[in-house]
């Protein structure tokens, strides 16, 4: 009996998984009925053989829950071109997907997947060492303290002097200090200066950009300082920007949230030799968002796998903050297809819903938002109008607004974007009761 | 928002040459200003706090800015959307960049009166404004009103952009007037000559010849007195362009004057033998009054050996007329005329000469009874038959000119080779896989019946190497007319 699950995917969202170009264009290549000897599919997973060149088939499954891979070929690519091909085969052909009990191999798979999510839930702290270890909260303190007076000097240093002539260092004003504050043991301020090489000089909003951004770090190296005076929540918050992790026990020992969350983009940049996943999910029935980040180093295999456009049934857990928005999946359910965001309807909304988020944590640069009944327009540069005739600049290349215009084609849409003070940044729209998601990157180097 | 510029002003010049004045920030700040002013602390950590305070609090009080903005919507379509197995293909096509197979998805599309759904455009019209073997009026039908309106955003998609029509002709560009009237050229030959001559003398030299081009389109006994006119052009290319646009019409002064030239040096004679069998002779010799056809291009000497200068004379004034000039000279059907020039000596060393009048009138009667008659002919003929009837002769010159065969197979008006052609053919181009690589099997894909797929891998090639790239390359002609078949019949 042929059964059609509730979930179905689009070739384009099987495409951004594909981990580089060479793997989507294989993985396209064996979509096709007639490479594989063997499909199958139940409610937890999708299964097929595919002969590669040699003597026994390869064993291709995917977990559907978790959109998880795995093949018994010899590459070390994630997912692996079968794994590809087999989900663009059910794209394409879902009906040649007969649902039958699971095979041997891919029962055994998804028993061992269980196992070892109930064991990372039930995890044990091992016993440390109190003593050591406040020692060395207080050696790192003491060295974050220190490289804080650093930092606040050299910021004293450049508003003494005059933001002005910074564009003509631009490449490496900050450098130093970035050095200086890994050695401090600060990485999160370390990373906050290394931002302020990325600001564009280019263009006359650099000038409050490049303050905002030093008054920032200059805030918060200041909150650090009188730490004991802050609200817990704030303290968590002051806490992860200046560099310290909370482990993902502590997070998991959180709270979970459960809902039906939107994978509203996923997007990758490369940092020293690491790849950084961004996925940003909306969540149906609690309105809230949440940020899941991953950091995968080259062949590792990322732990979990969000499809932009998809819906994922899931517990999530929340980093310790003030309204935070990172999270890591607790347990996931299954994966289904989008369903429609209802949004805040005007950007009146919207900017009152920014300006309370700021009010509580005045660090973060942008908020999520999905807003109702917007329109493009060009009117020397890019502008979202909402119904009332408000705008406001929208950060997006012209790729970009090509994108949206076309799906559009002027009419009103939904978008979900990050929004700030001086600009929108769209991460995904919903138009003709479709799903698009703009800002994702698909493949990853 | 003066008080941000205030506080970005005064932090661009640097506290040591300007401090920030309490006056300068909103009447609600000053308290907490002046509170910040009294602590025990350098200038710049004054500064510092007190715009970190005001920064955040112009943040959390952002309105968005009323702006009267002209709303620009694309009419809604009247044509439905592909399938989203179509449209996933085109995405596939236009990533592999597969040009000929977007071609023809395109062509499938129009003909199934489909557009392409929306969110395809930007990459669709990147792909249209790169490749030049595309049809706009093609590629237009495709991406419905969306695709146009869209396409008035990026200058780099103007292509799209209807050409001007007669009521914008004053203001149109001299590009624009070559597109329009080589359309017009078709309609109404008579009026685009008009508008040609009306804009000839703002022309340069290579302005002229690009509507030269144009005549070119339709040209006819009608043209004939202004190209006799553009004979005394002070530009020896335009001069040189009339001519050969003079001399492709069958009825003009020059031709009229070979063809007398031609009377009079060939003839045909009956005559009895013994009164009763009836013997044709042919005399072949030239016969010229003047020497005014060697001003119109024809030359006088032979610079080959072994063909005097008469007949090469000969040879220029039968390669100039139209085929069935000798019909009406020899007063017999094209049939025997064409069997004269296949059988008879007198007549065989022109047989050259006579398939080139052929193509350039592209007479593709002439050329049918010529490809059958002769054992040897011009593959040049291929191309003046109907696409369905070149296929019966391409085998013929396959073996001595394959890239001419298969440019003359490659119609606009796509016809699927015969298994056994294309078979011929493929195994032809396997032997040069250098030459003939994966851009050219793409180019030809459309062409290329299903059937041919399990015979490729009974093509043999020679070398080893050679062995190896056509295992790689018949792969890809599976993969390529597998893709074919799926846009022929499960697209749309």
């Amino acid at each position: 009996m042929r059964v059609y699950l509730a979930m179905t995917f689009t070739e384009e969202q099987v495409a951004a998984l594909a981990p580089d170009a060479s793997s989507l264009k294989s993985g396209k290549d064996l979509g096709i009925a007639g490479k594989w000897q063997l499909t199958g599919i139940s409610t937890r997973a999708l299964w097929g053989n595919c002969q590669g060149s040699g003597k026994l088939p390869y064993q291709a499954q995917i977990d559907l829950h978790n959109l998880a891979f795995k093949c018994t070929c010899p590459s070390r690519k994630f997912p692996c071109k079968h794994g590809l091909g087999l989900l663009f085969l059910y794209a394409r052909q879902p009906a040649s997907f007969t649902n039958q009990p699971e095979p041997d191999w891919v029962d055994d798979w998804l028993k061992k997947r269980t196992e070892k999510v109930e064991k990372k839930n039930d995890q044990k702290d091992k016993p440390v060492d109190a003593e050591a270890q406040a020692k060395r909260a207080e050696a790192r303190n003491k060295k974050i303290n220190d490289g804080i007076e650093d930092l606040q000097f050299w910021i004293k240093d450049l508003i003494r002097n005059g933001l002005l002539n910074i564009p003509e260092n631009a490449y490496d004003f900050w450098k130093a200090p970035v050095k200086r504050m890994i050695d401090f043991q600060a990485p999160g301020l370390a990373g906050l200066v290394k931002n302020l090489g990325t600001i564009n000089y280019y263009k006359e909003t650099w000038k409050y950009q490049l303050l905002y951004q030093l008054l920032k770090i200059y805030t918060l190296s200041e909150s650090y300082k009188h730490i004991e005076e802050l609200p817990p929540d704030i303290v968590f918050e002051v806490k992860t920007l200046i560099g310290f992790n909370q482990t993902k026990e502590e997070v998991f020992a959180q709270k979970g949230t459960h809902d039906k969350w939107i994978v509203l983009c996923r997007s990758y940049t490369e940092e020293d030799q690491l790849t950084i996943e961004r996925n940003w999910l909306y969540g149906t029935n609690t309105g809230k968002y949440a940020f899941i980040l991953q950091f995968i180093t080259t062949n590792q295999v990322p732990e979990i796998n969000l499809m932009p456009g998809t819906t994922v049934d899931a517990e999530l857990v929340f980093y310790k903050g003030a309204i935070p928005y990172r999270a890591l999946i607790k347990q996931q359910n299954n994966v289904n297809s989008n369903i429609l965001a209802n949004g805040l309807p005007s950007f009146n909304a919207v900017f009152e819903n920014f300006s309370t988020v700021i009010s509580s944590n005045p660090f973060y640069d942008k908020v999520p938002a999905i807003i109702n009944d917007v329109r493009f327009i060009k009117h020397n540069e890019w502008y979202l109008a909402d119904n009332s005739g408000f705008v406001m600049p929208v950060n997006s290349s012209d790729n970009m607004a090509f994108k949206i215009l076309a799906i559009t084609g002027g009419n009103s849409f939904t978008i979900s974007a990050l929004v700030n003070e001086t600009e929108v940044e769209p991460l995904a729209i919903w138009a003709n009761n479709k799903f698009y998601s703009i800002a994702s990157n698909g493949v990853q180097k | 928002m003066e008080f941000k510029n205030s506080i970005i002003n005064t932090a661009l010049l640097g506290t040591g040459k300007k401090q920030l004045e309490v006056m300068e920030l909103p009447y609600v700040l000053h308290a907490d200003f002046e509170s910040l002013q009294l602590q025990d602390e350098d200038t710049e950590t004054k500064f510092i706090k007190a715009a970190a305070l005001a920064i955040h609090f112009y943040r959390a009080g952002t309105q968005p800015v009323k702006m009267e903005l002209i709303p620009d919507r694309c009419v809604p379509e009247n044509i439905g959307y592909c399938s989203s197995n179509a449209q996933s293909i085109l995405k596939e096509l236009l990533a592999d960049k597969y040009n000929t197979l977007i071609w023809f998805w395109c062509i499938q599309c129009n003909n199934h009166k489909q557009i392409v759904q929306p969110d395809i455009l930007p990459a669709f019209l990147d792909w249209g404004q790169t490749t030049k073997n595309w049809s706009r009026d093609l590629l237009v039908s495709v991406i419905g009103h969306r695709g146009i309106w869209l396409s008035k955003y990026n200058p780099q998609w103007k292509f799209v952009e209807a050409e001007k029509d007669l009521s914008e002709w004053d203001t149109a560009s001299l590009t624009q007037r070559i597109g329009y009237l080589k359309k017009l050229r078709i309609e109404s030959p008579a009026l685009a000559l008009e508008k040609i001559q009306s804009i000839w003398k703002e022309e340069n030299a290579a302005g002229r010849t690009e509507l030269l081009a144009t005549v070119a389109v339709n040209v006819s006994v009608s043209d004939e007195a202004f190209l006799i006119s553009v004979l005394n052009d002070k530009s020896k290319g335009v001069k040189d362009n009339a001519l050969v646009l003079l001399k492709r019409i069958p009825d003009s002064s020059i031709i009229n004057n070979y063809a007398a030239i031609l009377s009079k040096s060939i003839l045909l004679k009956n005559s009895k033998l013994l009164g009763l069998i009836s013997k044709t002779n042919i005399e072949v010799k030239l016969n010229l009054d003047t020497e005014e056809i060697f001003n119109t291009g024809i030359e006088k000497l032979s610079s080959n050996k072994n063909i005097n200068d008469d007949d090469h004379i000969l040879a220029q004034l039968i390669a100039e007329v139209a085929p069935w000039f000798w019909t009406k000279h020899f007063e017999l059907e094209m049939k025997e005329v064409v069997k004269l020039f296949a059988k008879r000596d007198e007549l065989n060393k022109f047989k050259r000469a006579f398939c080139n009048s052929i193509i350039k009138f592209a007479d593709a009667a002439w050329a049918k009874e010529v490809l059958t008659q002769f054992e040897d002919s011009d593959v040049g003929l291929l191309k003046i038959l109907p696409a369905a009837e070149r296929q019966l002769f391409a085998a013929k010159f396959a073996g001595q000119y394959i890239e001419e065969v298969i440019t003359a197979l490659r119609t606009d008006d796509i016809v699927e080779w015969q298994l056994s052609l294309a078979q011929n053919l493929i195994t032809e181009t396997a032997q040069n896989p250098h030459r003939f690589n994966k851009v050219f099997y793409e180019s030809i894909s459309v062409y290329l019946p299903a059937t041919l797929i399990p015979k490729l891998s009974q093509i043999q090639v020679s070398d080893e190497w050679r062995k190896n790239i056509w295992g790689n390359l018949s792969i890809e002609i599976e993969k390529l007319i597998t893709i074919k078949e799926s846009i022929k019949t499960q697209a749309f």
